[in-house]
């Protein structure tokens, strides 16, 4: 009897299931970093759309790889740069429509025609943002100007250092502090950068970006490796944390927005895309995660105290290479690098 | 039985016992007492406010993980329970040679292998037989999360069901009851309080996955210690706190209950 | 239940199918993964090989170079050698904690057993990651300490093999404690009287007649204890900050960030067969009856 009753109830719940899947809203699923899951930007969406917004959120351009190639099916994804070619070779991202490729005519300079998407055919660039180090000013006294003194530490210096263990972005800090372009496949540049991270080694505290934001603002590091917009969030929590521009120059990268190829709502996508591309709501976007908005329009709305901020200024003149696609084998031998640094 | 002359009784054991009993309820306490903090960094104590638990609640991503974990527990728990309560009964019945042990080391299995392993294994599975194209969103966690949950759910049940005398069952047999009949008005009844119990334990087991979860999630159905750990990583509030303090609370009062039920209804 | 007993390969059925189908099938595929060759940035293609098994033991230098690698084999070192630590100390402290809870009278012991299991079914995840919140610079501990004035600046006790050591201790203890209880609360405690009576002091019937006699559920103990924590995950990746590479993490940054599926499955082959070493070692010794 209880049987009969229970299949009964089964029965009636899947068949209302299938009404509510019926009047489903449409929806949007989006995949992004954890800061750029601005839950206000995305009502606003949803209010004038009428789109329900699901987000994901992923810690690395890597993981999201992962989740694409084992079917996730994300309307939005928001890869770093040197992943769009990546993501495209594998059929994991669809061309972008007509439409908004011709959007990408209207970009900032500094992130017009990237390399490693000239004509936007996958990919519109969204923010984009350097690579520098967090000084906690309570805890460093000396004046910070070189990546120099972010590498060689004093012999018997405790360990205070935090780096961050996105092997691309150490990387191309690590080409810059010896004057080498990025992605070089030359075995003495490998082994010069080797060296560099080893003799780093004893002096960091932590690798990793997992809460390090957090870790800026509660005094845990005194130095951090830091992108350049979570430096600004760690700055709002905590006044002694100070971005600086090394004198040899920072990585630039860009975030891009992405359609991946297992999108079920395409045009929802595309909604979205033309909605955070507007300057209004760029800027408003760009306030929450501390990153250039790659519109000037959008720039230019910030408030002042935000637009001026040095977070958001990369020095006039200062060596600011764009992050680029390493070949695969020299991604394996960084790799490599790392897995014996962290030994 | 340990009085203080009792030839048991050995000294500082009571001592390491309370201090390891503290050790381990030290994490659980930090995390409840934690999320009523009126300050942001939460190690410094500055005021009670139960205002993060207002926050979480009004949480719709929190609300949505909640849900799905709801839903992945208790379709887990009701597959796994199910099927661990065949396995049980089946077990003590009469199989072909060799098909006892290697079902026994089966069920055994789950527990020994780590769980980044099987967590792997099952996003490399679910991606070569493409089930993401079913669509079946959170039944894809749901099915990872069944197959863990069934030697926990297993557990509890053999053990109840090695109490049952067979000689109940004798006496259905010549009260003319037929099989079916017989398990449905004397097995079963009896077996409530293990079937109970490993239904929690199975419950609480899906609840509590992590790593599996994460590797294995489709779109918008994360589930809660997916999304603790996102927020982990950005970096731990006091928010998190009363979203882990519920959570924790949940989890108690469901093995308090276990316990009380099985220990009541001892046979 | 004679009916019943006839149906048991049909009860079985739907058992064997899950399991088949969505736990054994997963774990033949890593093994057959584990033959094949890398795709960057994830997945894998033919030819097969075994080329994620020398990168075990080798490593091709930036020359191009074969050469002994042994990062992998020392990631397996401390995976076993925390393992171990972490079982030696929950044998220290877990066997006053089960010895305790089997001479308490017979009302208490339900209530300590129920007591030590709560905190084993809540999350592990965030019982861990409570510890951060213990043990970092402005934690906790640190707090305490400097308001109490014993140390005047922070001690680091997060992300080395403290930290790591402690989480694993925190995370397998109940799995300790649990066998050994019921293996304590089953012997005969005459014995120890009668030890007692044969004037026997408290540290010879210790050594002579409990331990010997609770040594099937010690090694239960040990192995439940030891096998997982080879493969742990969550306390070496939160309270390592990314430097203790345990086996765990070192799997999942080879099917993540890495993108190097066979070496991943390679390295899933090895800590599967650790364990499975590990297991039979032990069940040779007695103690798996404990186990289930």
């Amino acid at each position: 009897m209880k049987i009969r009753s229970f299949i009964f109830a089964i029965s009636v719940a899947a068949l209302l299931s299938g009404v509510a899947h019926a009047e489903e809203k449409q929806k949007l699923f989006i995949y992004t970093w954890d800061t750029y899951k601005n839950d206000d930007l995305f009502k606003k969406f949803e209010d004038e759309t009428g789109i329900d917004v699901v987000t994901d959120i992923y810690s690395s351009n890597d993981a999201l790889i992962a989740k694409i190639k084992a079917g996730g099916a994300y309307d939005i994804v928001m890869p770093s740069g040197p992943y769009i070619p990546l993501l495209a070779g594998e059929k994991l991202l669809n061309p972008l429509p007509a439409d908004l490729q011709a959007m990408g005519e209207k970009m900032a300079a500094n992130v017009k025609n990237p390399g490693f998407d000239p004509k936007n055919e996958f990919s519109l660039p969204l923010f984009y943002g350097t690579t520098g180090i967090a000084v906690n000013t309570k805890l460093v006294k000396e004046d910070i100007t070189s990546w120099s003194q972010f590498f060689t530490r004093p012999e018997g210096e405790k360990k205070t250092l935090g780096v961050l263990d996105d092997t691309g972005t150490v990387m191309d800090i690590a080409a810059i502090q010896l004057g080498k372009p990025y992605c070089e496949d030359n075995p003495e540049t490998y082994k010069a950068i080797q060296a560099l991270l080893l003799a780093q080694k004893p002096f960091v505290k932590v690798y990793g970006a997992t809460g390090y934001v957090e870790r800026m603002a509660a005094n845990d590091v005194a130095m951090q490796m830091a992108w350049s917009g979570d430096a600004f969030l760690a700055r709002k929590q905590n006044k002694d944390i100070k971005y600086i521009y090394p004198k040899e120059g920072v990585e630039v990268w860009i975030d891009n927005l992405a359609i991946p190829s297992t999108s079920k709502n395409p045009e929802n996508a595309k909604k979205f895309i033309e909605f955070v591309l507007k300057p209004e709501n760029l800027a408003q976007y760009a306030e929450y995660s501390g990153y250039v908005p790659s519109l000037d329009a959008a720039k230019d709305m910030m408030p002042a105290e935000i637009k001026d901020a040095p977070e958001f200024n990369i020095p006039a003149g200062l060596n600011a290479p764009v992050s680029a696609t390493c070949a695969p084998k020299v991604v394996k031998n960084q790799q490599k690098i790392w897995d014996r640094m962290l030994k | 039985m340990a009085e203080a002359d009792s030839p048991s009784r050995l000294p500082g054991v009571a001592t390491t016992a309370y201090l390891s009993l503290a050790f381990l309820y030290i994490p659980i306490l930090v995390v409840i007492v934690f999320s009523f903090n009126a300050n942001s960094l939460i190690t410094v104590w500055h005021g009670f406010t139960t205002d993060w638990y207002v926050k979480a609640f009004e949480n719709e991503d929190l609300r949505r993980a909640t849900l799905n974990s709801m839903i992945v527990a208790a379709g887990a728990t009701f597959f796994s329970t199910i099927i661990a309560l065949m396995a049980a009964i089946g077990m003590r019945g009469r199989l072909p040679r060799g098909l006892a042990g290697s079902s026994q080391l089966m069920m055994t299995l789950p527990l020994l292998i780590p769980e980044i392993v099987i967590a792997v294994a099952t996003m490399t599975f679910f991606a070569l037989i493409g089930l993401s194209k079913l669509e079946i969103g959170v039944g894809q966690v749901l099915i990872a999360h069944t197959v863990f949950c069934v030697p926990f759910a297993y557990s509890p049940i053999r053990a109840r069901l090695e109490t049952l005398q067979p000689s109940l069952f004798e006496a259905a047999a010549d009260l003319y009851a037929t099989p079916w009949h017989a398990f449905r008005r004397v097995t079963l009844p009896l077996m409530l309080p293990g079937i109970t119990s490993g239904a929690m334990l199975a419950f609480i087991t899906s609840l509590d996955d992590f790593i599996i979860t994460q590797m294995v999630a489709p779109p918008g159905s994360m589930t809660l210690p997916v999304y603790i750990y996102s927020m982990v990583r950005k970096g731990i509030t006091p928010e998190i706190n009363a979203v882990s303090a519920i959570l924790l609370v949940i989890s108690i009062l469901l093995v308090v209950s276990s316990y009380v039920i099985n220990q009541r209804k001892a046979v | 239940m004679q009916g019943i007993r006839n149906a048991a390969p049909w009860l079985l059925s739907p058992f064997l199918l899950v399991m088949g189908v969505f736990f054994a099938a997963p774990l033949l595929l890593v093994v057959g993964y584990s033959f094949m060759t890398a795709h960057y940035p994830g997945g894998v293609e033919f030819p097969l090989t075994f080329e994620a098994y020398t990168k075990i033991f080798y490593d091709t230098d930036f020359d191009g170079n074969k050469v002994f690698d042994s990062s992998f084999l020392l990631i397996c070192w401390k995976s076993l050698k925390l393992a171990g630590l972490c079982t030696i100390l929950c044998l220290f402290a877990g066997f006053p904690m089960a010895y305790f809870m089997a001479t308490r009278p017979a009302h208490q012991r339900n209530l300590w057993m129920m007591l030590v299991t709560i905190p084993f079914w809540t999350n592990l995840l965030i019982r861990t990651y409570s510890w951060i919140l213990i043990l970092r610079d402005e934690g906790l501990v640190n707090n305490l300490l400097m308001s109490a004035g014993i140390i005047s600046s922070p001690l680091t006790l997060m992300c080395g093999d403290f930290a790591v050591g402690l989480g694993l201790l925190y995370s397998y203890l109940p799995f300790m404690v649990l066998p050994i209880y019921a293996n304590l609360e089953r012997m005969d405690w005459r014995l120890v009287e009668a030890a007692s009576d044969l004037y026997a002091t408290r540290w010879q019937t210790l050594r002579k007649v409990t331990i010997p006699l609770s040594m099937p559920g010690i090694l239960a103990g040990s192995i439940l204890v030891f096998i997982p924590s080879i493969g742990s995950f969550l306390a070496p990746q939160l309270l390592g900050c990314g430097q203790q590479m345990m086996l765990g993490n070192k799997i999942e940054n080879l099917f993540g960030q890495a993108g190097d599926w066979p070496f991943g499955s390679a390295a899933s082959v090895a800590l599967m067969a650790i364990v499975m070493i590990g297991l039979m070692i032990m069940s040779r010794r007695g103690g798996i009856k404990e186990l289930v």
